[in-house]
């Protein structure tokens, strides 16, 4: 095996930037490495700055009735691209795709936005207090039936999935506690856009869940249910496999399940044990996750400093088997491997040649691939030394030599360019037209690599 | 639905096992598609995802006890499409009942497997691994169905065998379909399934050889490993396609649902002989009738019926209908009673539907028992019919494999087949 990579301070911070973030411009990676480790994760755990809320449209966020699915993955993906608090976003997409609702169902944008903010606002927050937000959250209430959950005959829908698969897991419970959990949330419905409680809807009466009995309330039952450690031991994993890697071991379980029940439930002292854990520096850890859809797209905007997009662009993630507000199901986006099929492969590859083409400066899309160079592009001294330089950028400097020689003899492509070439190709001369656009290609085949597909 | 965990795990293999070492590309069209179709039998699997109300579906139109637990969602016996004196079908079933006249389609009744699960992600991996007893099973029964044909067709070719299309085929080939030795194509239509390289359209070939070379580069990473062989698997598969002769005309209008346009790209790379032995299709939308069922889940068996019906019009018009068998299924039935949500929760059992030609062998009818309304278990139907029998009546009479390595156990056959 060779060295780990995550020993160097400028790979260990464009590492912590797209784990705890969507990854880094040159300057943001170039700002986390001046600090340890520690401070940089510090500083993304400090959610203080009130600016950097959801990018809502200003003219249409007044007027919700305005607001269309599209604007909603628009101004998302806006957000995760521009935001100065990554990490919020991070966990904003996570208590998405863990606490799911769906357009497909939930027809009302406005409820999608709300429910948004809410994860946002407690991104970072007590996961109790979160859990009884998301049962009385009027997009869920809609998305799982809560709102026709009645005492004469109860649904089950929103018990049985809360437990499944939004705390404590499958195998600890029986089919009894779904139905009686069901009848401790009958008369939890909402009007508008704000819960209600219809007392006349819930059936008071006594519920016998997980062995306890009494009048239990739907907070009960989650207080029932997070009293158990497996619930803790459930988020904890799901978390670490999202921000690290899959399948991590006892021990490193039992550590942040320690911290997460010992604390009551506190996000962030869990998140802060993920992103400090020696693990999370590991070798094992190192290009162990595969880039979501919304994270390959805000990578490469970040990765190639492009500073601004149009909402038609939305349509990207969807093709790449991801649309935000829409999670294929309860279960949400499998993630990992899962991503990838030879169809959804075509979708990313083709979505990097969509933004590694844009040269026209006059258009939203346009960057500069020669600004992508630490040393400038009078560092671009031949085919091998522009490739290096893309791929210190793009890939960490990691990749195969095989790799290396692919892109250099495709980049070259038998002209041997040479300093006063890429000049050219750098100030839009026509004669360095050929070779800018061979500089693109190969910002594509970087983009299309397994190595750039993993996170 | 596989689990991301079952899925790494399983892609670990892939570096281990070695079924990747060989390059795809070298051999393209090593082996013709014609030595793999000719003669050769196809099948079509379609998940109906969510959990289909088997009882709204193949209706007992007679039995008093389901008027009396279903009294807002009972279908009228007035309107049911009768079957024979007991049951009909739901009439959003239509295209699915000329079928049944005409002697294409069997129905197996009762369909589940002992101690029926009631969450959809352990059933459906249930009935996609069919393997019941594992908590959580790493492969499908069509993934080692395709893998025992390694001999046969050689390894080279085995992604060809097993296609997921259409939704199902959005990310990765769903559990049915996996093993450690196979990835089978998913494919989502030709618009997109390609090698784009917009920056120089002349120099795409520079751009695709050093992809190739790029993606030949093996690694010792797991995950990449298996995105790399995934992706030299598309490639060699899109040049394929591009290379297709295809002469195709759809001979019907298919209905425009994402389910019924899956159907029509398989009916014509069945057409062009591509050497695909096993399809996976799913339906479009959601099963999961806890709420106002009625006009949803007839819009639902409208969408399956219309798509079948022009799939199974448009074999025929080829003269493929007696060499394609379609199976359906879903992850489980629903509850007897209905809520008070005007809907139905999760419960067990449920009908498959199994559709072929008239030389197909196929034997039109109605097979397993219908479940009892009365004796229940705790208000779920008790099950009649392992699915798994259904399963390996498939494998051995349509396939002509054995069936106990593939589905690891001895079930008795039916005799639909």
């Amino acid at each position: 095996m060779s060295d780990n990579p995550l020993s160097d301070r400028q790979v260990q911070a464009a590492h912590l930037l797209r784990r705890a973030g969507f990854g880094g411009t040159a300057a943001e990676i170039a700002q986390v490495a001046s600090l340890s480790h520690n401070q940089a994760v510090e500083n993304l755990l400090n959610l203080s700055d009130l600016g950097a809320a959801f990018h809502l449209d200003p003219n249409k966020a007044t007027d919700p009735k305005q607001v269309s699915f599209n604007d909603l993955g628009y101004w998302w993906l806006l957000t995760m691209a521009y935001t100065r608090q990554p990490l919020q976003e991070k966990m904003t997409l996570f208590w998405h795709g863990l606490f799911t609702s769906a357009y497909s169902k939930v027809r009302v944008p406005l409820l999608l936005v709300n429910q948004n903010e809410m994860f946002r606002a407690n991104a970072l927050g007590n996961f109790r207090d979160l859990v009884k937000k998301v049962a009385r959250d009027p997009a869920m209430l809609d998305y799982l039936d809560g709102e026709l959950n009645r005492k004469s005959s109860p649904n089950e829908n929103w018990a049985r999935e809360m437990m499944e698969l939004f705390t404590i897991g499958i195998g600890n419970y029986s089919e009894q506690d779904v139905r009686e959990a069901a009848r401790a949330f009958t008369g939890w419905t909402f009007r508008g856009t704000e819960f209600v409680f219809q007392a006349n809807q819930h059936d008071s009466g006594a519920k016998t869940f997980m062995g306890q009995t009494g009048n239990f309330d739907g907070d009960d039952i989650i207080n029932i249910i997070l009293s158990n450690r497996l619930t803790a031991q459930r988020i904890a994993t799901r978390l670490w496999t999202f921000l690290a890697y899959p399948n991590p071991d006892s021990g490193l379980v039992g550590r942040l399940t320690d911290v997460f029940f010992n604390s009551n439930y506190d996000t962030k002292q869990l998140v802060r044990a993920i992103l400090t854990a020696p693990e999370f520096l590991s070798m094992t850890a190192y290009r162990a996750l595969v880039k979501s859809p919304v994270e390959y797209m805000v990578g490469m905007l970040k990765g190639l400093g492009i500073s601004s997009f149009e909402p038609y662009l939305n349509y990207l993630p969807r093709e790449m088997g991801q649309t935000l507000f829409n999670p294929p199901n309860v279960g949400g986006w499998m993630g990992g491997p899962a991503w990838i099929g030879s169809a959804s492969f075509f979708d990313r590859i083709n979505s990097a040649d969509l933004f590694a083409v844009n040269r026209n400066p006059m258009l939203p899309l346009a960057y500069s691939p020669y600004n992508l160079l630490a040393g400038g592009v009078q560092s671009a001294t031949s085919a091998q030394a522009m490739v290096d330089g893309l791929v210190q950028h793009l890939l960490d400097g990691q990749t195969a030599p095989q790799v290396r020689t692919a892109l250099s003899n495709y980049l070259s492509s038998g002209t041997n360019p040479t300093a006063t070439d890429f000049v050219a190709a750098a100030n839009g001369n026509p004669a360095g037209r050929a070779l800018d656009m061979r500089v693109r290609g190969t910002l594509h085949l970087i983009m299309s690599s397994p190595d750039y597909i993993l996170n | 639905m596989i689990s991301r965990r079952n899925f790494v795990k399983t892609a670990g293999l892939l570096s281990l096992s070695g079924a990747f070492a060989p390059n795809f590309l070298a051999q393209t069209v090593a082996a013709s598609s014609a030595d793999l179709a000719q003669g050769k039998r196809a099948l079509v699997v379609v998940q109906m995802g969510g959990g289909n109300d088997g009882l709204n579906t193949v209706v007992p139109y007679t039995d008093s006890t389901y008027y009396n637990l279903r009294p807002t969602l009972a279908i009228k016996a007035s309107d049911v499409l009768q079957l024979d004196n007991a049951l009909g079908l739901n009439p959003a079933l239509k295209p699915l009942m000329d079928l049944y006249s005409q002697g294409h389609l069997a129905i197996v009744r009762g369909a589940s497997y002992p101690n029926p699960n009631y969450s959809h992600f352990r059933s459906m991996a249930i009935w996609q691994s069919a393997q019941a007893d594992l908590s959580s099973p790493t492969s499908g029964w069509l993934g080692r169905y395709v893998a025992g044909q390694s001999g046969s067709v050689g390894p080279a070719n085995l992604p060809r065998l097993g296609m997921a299309v259409g939704e199902v085929a959005q990310g990765a080939a769903p559990l049915a379909f996996t093993t450690d030795k196979t990835i089978v194509l998913s494919f989502n239509g030709l618009n997109n399934f390609q090698f784009k390289a917009d920056a120089l359209q002349a120099d795409r070939t520079a751009q695709l050889e050093a992809a190739r070379a790029i993606y030949n580069t093996v690694t010792q990473n797991s995950v990449a490993e298996y995105i790399r062989t995934t992706a030299l698997d598309a490639l060699a598969a899109s040049s394929d396609f591009a290379n297709l002769a295809n002469n195709y005309q759809p001979a019907v209008t298919y209905p425009k649902t994402n389910f019924a346009s899956s159907l029509q790209t398989v009916a014509q790379l069945l057409n062009a002989d591509y050497g695909t032995r096993i399809f996976y299709v799913g339906t479009d939308g959601s099963y999961d009738t806890h709420r106002q069922q009625a006009q949803t889940h007839s819009n639902l068996l409208q969408d399956l019926a219309e798509g079948l019906g022009a799939f199974y019009q448009d074999l025929a018009a080829h003269n493929l209908d007696d060499s394609v068998m379609t199976l359906t299924f879903s992850e489980f039935g629903r509850r007897v009673a209905e809520n008070g949500s005007l809907g139905t929760d999760h419960g067990s059992a449920e009908p498959m539907f199994v559709l072929g030609g008239k030389n197909s062998g196929l034997k039109a009818g109605l097979y397993g028992t219908q479940p009892s309304l009365t004796n229940l278990n705790n208000g779920n139907m008790i099950p009649t019919v392992d699915f798994r029998s259904v399963y390996s009546t498939v494998l051995k009479n349509w396939l002509g494999v054995d069936p106990q390595p593939i589905i690891g156990g001895d079930f008795p056959l039916l005799p639909f087949i």
